[in-house]
């Protein structure tokens, strides 16, 4: 009997010594990524914004941080699947790149989420308000009804015979319907007709394209969703062949071949956005915690399909372009 | 006061009658205790100044630190602001207003690419009509036409060169302040700038201070414009009720106010505070630290005192503990040693060899002690001689007592021997008067029988002559009347025999005390008497047998007696032993029978005893109580006359002062017991006592 207490000693020692090891490995905090198109990979913006703005609050990818990424490459529909691999998967918190992520997000879970690229989170419905989203969302908005208004402004900068406008847009997605609202009530003022050219699959493109053939446009504005991203060459190479001028949201459009682009800095969105997780992860409230707007907008330039749809752009307009691609 | 004197009271009374085994506080307890307490006030002083020192050196410490954390981030607060005022003077030269548009846009264009926190530059003219508009978000415009005459923005700037509006929040989540800089020159323009703030949020969002401790900004109404905690901020939470925020906008007006170094933090809980103001637009800059984090390495040196305090304390009783130990073992082995002393227990020395005071009060103990067993000694001894003493003579007493009762047992039995006598005395004089008188008739009567016996023998023979002419008849007649006449005198003479012989018997009786004495062989004369008895009982009754049994003690030698008398008793009780044994056959009752006789003398020195024992018949209880009375028997008439054992009793006692006893189980035994004095005395006294 006097030995049998040996081996639970023992045992407890171990079992003392391995809290104490665990004590001492620091904390991996699990961030889960949904992005509605692409791989949120290290080299993307979703995924480098969120890693830089993560490390500069001292959170390192691969010692105190994991990241679980899911992307349903615009198969919207397996959305809720990949939330409840991250739910599974016991994130701390979700960030979701788009309007439907972030939607899926907060149906199909109860974890924070930190929506960015989701539009204007409090017209489209995900929080109640900026200073206080209530819910467990939050997230930046992109100001991206206001934006809309601006970038037909610098269409018609670029270009100023400018009149007829066609905006491709994802007439499935409510927030980008937002957007072409908001642009089609500020055009006027600026002397602008904005045609609606809604698409909802991608064989709709070709629908908006023969629309476009039969009554040309003097321009093009896509509304950037998952949807005319993923066809964006298609967009592209029918604004090329027809030399339209095009604007675009973002300026990895234009890098791609867009003409131009207008809008936040992605990136920092998604900097902006790791802020945001880092304070949820140390305790904060997503319901208290205020929507961000983007600080940083970027007004990006190709001139090589300038030149190939034969535009001259102004100096002025060059003078404000924060990316001239050559 | 009067409770607590009831108290003391009470205190007092019990003090008073203390429990005498149970000390209140032992001297060990007091000693550790006085060793403890000194060492616990020392470390106690010590460690309170050092800590009370290390606190202020700290707490002076931090806030000089945080003191310079926020006077850093007030300068580059101050350096965002100015950095932007200054470059929104590139568009307030005198005469820019009258640049062409397409000049002044290339300037707000440069501006606002210079600076990314302007997110919206206006140029308003003279006459505060807005001239030019340029905006990240919204559309450009060109003079909107929209008047400003009476706005802050610019009748402030225009008023001042310079206006910063107070903080905005735009969508209610991002702060903005505006920054009007008036154009140089008479009735100039105003450029406005609507900048963003997060820079002063990032800023104070990223300071570092400590680890929990934070940073924010007041504006000059104490209202709270940039925290970690934006929900605080965008509340428009106003702290100018915080002690150390109100003395900050004292301090900004230029009242004097003390700092205030510790305070409640803005989130609550006990901070440590220091701030800085920025100087252009009057906000103030403050970093808190909790005071728990700052005072850490003083805590962490007050548990250190606490620790070594309690290990002082710890050392200081252990060392107490064994101090006092010493001190108090020798003194408790002496109070056990008093209190054995004090039980009785005085053979063991205390024994203390702690070379102090102690010891010599330990060594006077034991002389004490030893003075005390001496005299203890001596009276024991006392005790014990008169216990002796006084059992010895309890003894004489209880001897003298038994001497009494023994005499008083001899005198009983003389006194009962005397009445006897004296009764038997006088009954042998009776006796011996009235045989005396009887014997004169009773010769004649038997002389004149046997001669009337003679006289018919005569008669006969004369008639027997042939001769005496007497007819046949007649003669047949007289012989047969002879003959009736013969029996009849010879059953007279039979009976006047033995009337004879009980009257002899009776003059015997009377007789007592005559005879002369000698020393006898008592056991010769035992042995003849048995010879005699037997032989004269065999001839009496052929057919009677017996078993004799003689265990004659050689010891007995010769006796001073009367043999003749003694003959005489010693065959009546051998005569009487065998007609028991006889009798007890005779009646069959036991088959296997056998008659036995015992006799046996014993030396007792100064006397001899004789039993003779038969297992005859034994005699009855109420028999028993007559044996010795004169003319009892219980023999058939005409076989005993009923004055042998009282013959054998006057003997025994009254003739040689001896004893008489019987011993009887009827249908089993009877045993005489006589003894007889060696010497006379106690008989001649009896026979004098007798005669009288």
């Amino acid at each position: 009997m006097k030995f049998a207490g040996l081996p639970a000693t023992f045992i407890a020692a171990l079992v003392w010594a391995g809290a104490v090891a665990a004590q001492t490995q620091p904390q991996v905090y699990r961030v889960g990524l949904l992005s509605v198109a692409a791989d949120p990979t290290d080299k993307s913006p979703f995924g480098a914004g969120l890693i830089r703005g993560f490390a500069r609050q001292g959170f390192i990818l691969g010692q105190n941080l994991a990241l679980e990424r899911r992307a349903a490459h615009g198969q919207l529909d397996r959305l809720p699947q990949l939330v409840d691999e991250l739910v599974a998967s016991k994130v701390a918190v979700i960030v979701t790149g788009g309007y439907p992520a972030a939607l899926a997000a907060k149906r199909h879970s109860a974890l924070p989420i930190v929506a960015v690229q989701a539009g204007d989170p409090v017209e489209d419905g995900l929080v109640a308000s900026f200073a206080r989203p209530g819910g467990h969302v939050t997230g930046l908005s992109e100001v991206a009804a206001e934006l809309s208004a601006k970038r037909l402004a610098l269409l018609k900068e670029a270009v100023p015979s400018v009149h007829r406008v066609a905006m491709l847009w994802n007439a499935e997605d409510l927030g980008m319907s937002l957007r072409y609202k908001a642009a089609e009530a500020q055009a006027h003022s600026l002397g602008i007709d904005v045609e609606s050219l809604g698409v909802r699959a991608p064989e709709g493109f070709d629908t908006a394209f023969s629309a476009m053939m039969s009554q040309p446009p003097d321009a093009i504005l896509m509304v950037s969703d998952v949807l005319t991203t993923l066809n964006r060459k298609r967009v592209f190479d029918f604004a090329t062949q027809h030399k339209l001028p095009a604007i675009y949201e973002y300026d990895f459009l234009v890098r791609d071949g867009g003409l131009m682009s207008y809008g936040p800095d992605v990136t920092e969105m998604y900097d902006r956005a790791a802020g945001l997780a880092v304070r949820i992860l140390r305790g904060a409230d997503p319901a208290q915690l205020p929507l961000e707007a983007p600080t940083r907008f970027v007004l990006a330039i190709n001139l090589g399909t300038a030149k190939a749809i034969g535009l001259a752009i102004p100096p002025s307009l060059l003078a404000r372009a924060d990316d001239v691609i050559e | 006061m009067l409770a607590r004197h009831g108290i003391a009271f009470g205190v007092t009374g019990a003090a008073g009658n203390p429990p005498r085994r149970h000390l209140r506080m032992g001297l060990a307890v007091k000693l550790a205790l006085a060793f403890v307490g000194l060492v616990s006030l020392v470390l106690l002083v010590d460690g309170s100044v050092a800590w009370w020192l290390g606190y202020r050196a700290a707490e002076r410490s931090a806030v000089q630190m945080q003191q310079e954390k926020a006077e850093d981030a007030a300068r580059r607060i101050e350096q965002f602001v100015s950095g932007i005022e200054r470059q929104i003077g590139w568009t307030t030269p005198p005469q820019w207003d009258a640049l062409p548009l397409e000049q002044r846009r290339y300037d707000f264009i440069r501006l606002m690419r210079q600076v990314p926190a302007i997110t919206e530059l206006t140029e308003i003219d003279g006459s505060g009509k807005e001239e030019l508009k340029l905006s990240r978000i919204a559309p450009d415009a060109v003079a909107s036409g929209v008047d400003d005459s009476a706005a802050p923005r610019f009748t402030e700037a225009r008023a001042r060169s310079v206006w910063f509006s107070p903080v905005y929040f735009r969508n209610m989540s991002e702060p903005y302040m505006t920054i009007a800089v008036a154009h140089a020159g008479r009735q100039a323009g105003v450029t406005v700038a609507e900048v963003n703030l997060k820079f002063i949020w990032d800023l104070v969002t990223a300071m570092q201070v400590g680890r929990s401790g934070y940073a924010y900004v007041i504006d000059s109404h104490g209202r709270l414009i940039a925290h970690p905690d934006l929900s605080l901020v965008l509340r428009e939470t106003d702290l100018s009720h915080l002690p150390q925020v109100a003395a900050a906008l004292a301090g900004l007006q230029g009242k004097p106010a003390n700092r205030v170094h510790t305070a409640a933090g803005p989130v609550g809980g006990l901070v440590l505070s220091a701030h800085a103001p920025v100087p252009p637009l009057n906000w103030v800059v403050f970093v808190e630290l909790p005071l728990r984090e700052a005072l850490a390495p003083v805590y962490a040196a007050l548990y250190r005192t606490i620790a070594l305090l309690a290990l002082g304390l710890l050392l200081a009783a252990g060392a107490g503990t064994v101090l006092a130990r010493r001190m108090v073992v020798p003194i408790r082995r002496l109070q056990s040693g008093a209190e054995r002393l004090g039980s009785g227990e005085r053979n063991r020395p205390i024994e203390i060899h702690t070379g102090d005071e102690i010891e010599t009060l330990a060594d006077r103990f034991n002389q004490m002690a030893e003075k005390i067993q001496e005299s203890h000694d001596t009276l024991e001894a006392k005790v014990e001689a008169r216990t002796e003493a006084l059992q010895a003579r309890e003894r004489e007493a209880r001897e003298a007592r038994q001497a009494a009762e023994q005499a008083l047992t001899g005198l009983q039995q003389a006194q009962d021997r005397l009445v006897e006598t004296q009764k038997l005395a006088s009954l042998g004089q009776l006796t011996a008067g009235i045989a005396h008188e009887i014997k004169n008739p009773l010769n004649f009567v038997n002389n004149f029988a046997e001669l009337s016996t003679e006289l018919t023998d005569e008669l006969r023979a004369v008639l027997a002559a042939e001769d005496t002419p007497i007819p046949d008849a007649a003669r047949t007649e007289i012989d047969d009347l002879t003959r009736m006449l013969t029996g009849n005198l010879a059953k007279i003479v039979e009976h006047g025999k033995r009337a004879d012989s009980i009257v002899k018997n009776m003059l015997l009786h009377s007789r007592a005390g005559v005879g002369e004495r000698r020393a006898t062989d008592l056991n010769a004369l035992v042995e003849e008497s048995l010879n005699l008895a037997y032989h004269g009982a065999r001839a009496e009754k052929p057919d009677f047998n017996v078993t004799l049994r003689k265990e004659l003690d050689p010891a007995v030698r010769e006796i001073d007696l009367n043999p003749q008398e003694i003959t005489r008793v010693l065959l009546n009780l051998f005569g009487n032993g065998f007609y028991a044994v006889h009798e007890r056959q005779r009646s069959g009752k036991d088959p296997g029978f056998e008659p036995m006789l015992s006799v046996s003398t014993r030396d007792l020195t100064d006397r001899v005893e004789i039993r003779v024992r038969d297992n005859g018949t034994g005699i009855p209880d109420q028999v028993r109580a007559k044996i010795f009375d004169p003319f009892f028997t219980t023999k058939p008439a005409g076989e005993g006359t009923g004055l042998g054992l009282s013959l054998s009793f006057d003997i025994v006692v009254k003739q040689h002062g001896g004893a008489f006893e019987v011993e009887t189980e009827p249908g089993a035994f009877t045993e005489f017991i006589v003894t007889l004095p060696r010497a006379m005395m106690l008989a001649t006294g009896a026979d004098g006592g007798g005669r009288a």
